[in-house]
């Protein structure tokens, strides 16, 4: 692709680590580092979009630590400061810096960099650091997917679970073998919502548990100050909700 | 534990107003349905009537230490009291410090911030700061999850562009 376009006209490859809220996808190991050394083959810049994956969601401070990769430009946002003051951030390398000492950055808004918003990161931060946070999102998150391990097992409606930290998703399928989506990916599901995956959100909330879905995933990232008994309270809950699914593709 | 909320409006007027006033984000109006939280907590919240839920999203996957933190609230409420408000063209103790935060937490170099009101400005600066830094104009993306303005629309942020192969600006 990049040799399509021509090398000399890309200024950057952008990505999310794990990609977010479009279904949790985790890259193999060694993805990460390939776009890297593809990136510096070509002089092109590598960015991560990390608003979804940093600040110790993923069990690391940041995803791409997972990985040891560093980008050139790294976005965060959310969990900078918790979203108790709306705030995000572009993080740019030294050397990229530099290049702006004598050059114009032609941008900015007036509350950008909002005196609350920094106050809030910084307590935001130092409660990570305190509390281990991040190392409990690790611990909980492996409690979480062995937790998902056993729901894949169980349920039939289940094509796949996956995830890092305290940031997963559960994929639901018309049928385990040909991982057939139970949801078509199309903007039609935007207009028509998916009878049974409504269901389960309805049935979620009646038990006292919120998350949302994309099509035919769902999320699970609860805070990361979260406890075991929480965390296994509520996939308790997921787990029995489930069943509304396997008996919804058992029927049709 | 904390309190209520205890709100000027009562619960049918917020869902009122909520419907008649206010434009929700990614949605047909009318699908709209106003739910109250009343309190928060760590990893759960509380509807009007007291009913707790478990927050396995974290609002927007955005509250990451949890709900009400008393230390990032008395961190809010101190620079209230000290200073709401500097223009960007201010030097400021709290973004200073931030700053060095972010430049000792993330990996390699990384260095300097600069600080935006959210992610998808962010997103959209990092290609602005890309195309000024390279000189060239395209950027290639992976349905990545970029946001709402109108570069990062294009990044496939919203889902409803599904092309699973990439997109260029």
């Amino acid at each position: 692709m990049i040799e399509v376009e021509g090398p000399g006209k890309i200024a950057a490859i952008m990505v999310e680590p794990i990609t977010a809220s479009n279904c949790r996808i985790v890259p193999p190991d060694g993805y990460l580092q390939r776009l890297r050394k593809i990136c510096d083959e070509y002089g092109v810049l590598l960015i991560f979009d990390e608003v979804m994956t940093g600040f110790g969601r993923t069990g690391e401070w940041f995803a791409c630590n997972h990985w040891n990769v560093v980008p050139d430009i790294m976005t965060v946002a959310k969990g900078i400061n918790s979203g108790y003051v709306p705030m995000g951030a572009t993080i740019a390398t030294r050397k990229i810096a530099e290049h702006f000492e004598d050059n114009i950055f032609y941008d900015g808004l007036t509350n950008f960099g909002h005196p609350l918003a920094c106050a809030a990161a910084i307590a935001a931060i130092h409660v990570y650091r305190e509390e281990k946070l991040v190392e409990n999102s690790k611990a909980m998150g492996e409690v979480l997917m062995q937790e998902l391990e056993r729901i894949k097992e169980e349920h039939p409606c289940v094509g796949d679970v996956r995830g890092k930290g305290l940031f997963a998703a559960i994929e639901l399928v018309k049928d385990k073998e040909t991982r057939e989506r139970l949801v078509p990916w199309s903007v039609e599901y935007y207009e028509q919502k998916h009878a049974a995956m409504g269901e389960l959100l309805v049935k979620l909330k009646e038990d006292g548990v919120h998350t949302y879905n994309r099509w035919n995933v769902l999320m699970i990232a609860p805070p990361l100050c979260i406890n075991e008994e929480e965390l296994m309270e509520g996939m308790e809950k997921i787990d029995k909700a489930l069943t509304i699914i396997d008996k919804y593709i058992s029927t049709t | 534990m904390q309190e209520d909320a205890k709100f000027a409006l009562d619960p049918a007027a917020i869902g009122q107003y909520e419907r008649e006033y206010i434009f929700h984000s990614w949605s047909a109006q009318k699908s709209f349905k106003p739910f109250i939280i009343s309190k928060a907590k760590g990893s759960c919240f509380w509807d009007e009537k007291g009913k707790r839920y478990l927050d396995f999203c974290s609002q927007l996957v955005n509250v990451n230490a949890g709900h009400q933190h008393p230390k990032i609230i008395q961190a809010v409420k101190d620079q209230a009291d000290k200073m709401c408000y500097v223009s960007p063209a201010f030097a400021n103790e709290k973004r200073a410090e931030l700053g060095r935060l972010l430049a000792e937490i993330t990996p390699g170099d990384l260095t300097k911030s600069f600080l935006t009101i959210g992610g998808g400005l962010a997103n959209e600066d990092a290609i602005k700061m890309a195309r000024a830094y390279t000189g060239r104009n395209k950027i290639i993306t992976r349905w990545s999850n970029g946001g709402s303005s109108a570069f990062t629309d294009r990044t496939g942020g919203s889902g409803v562009y599904q092309d699973l192969g990439s997109l260029l600006l």
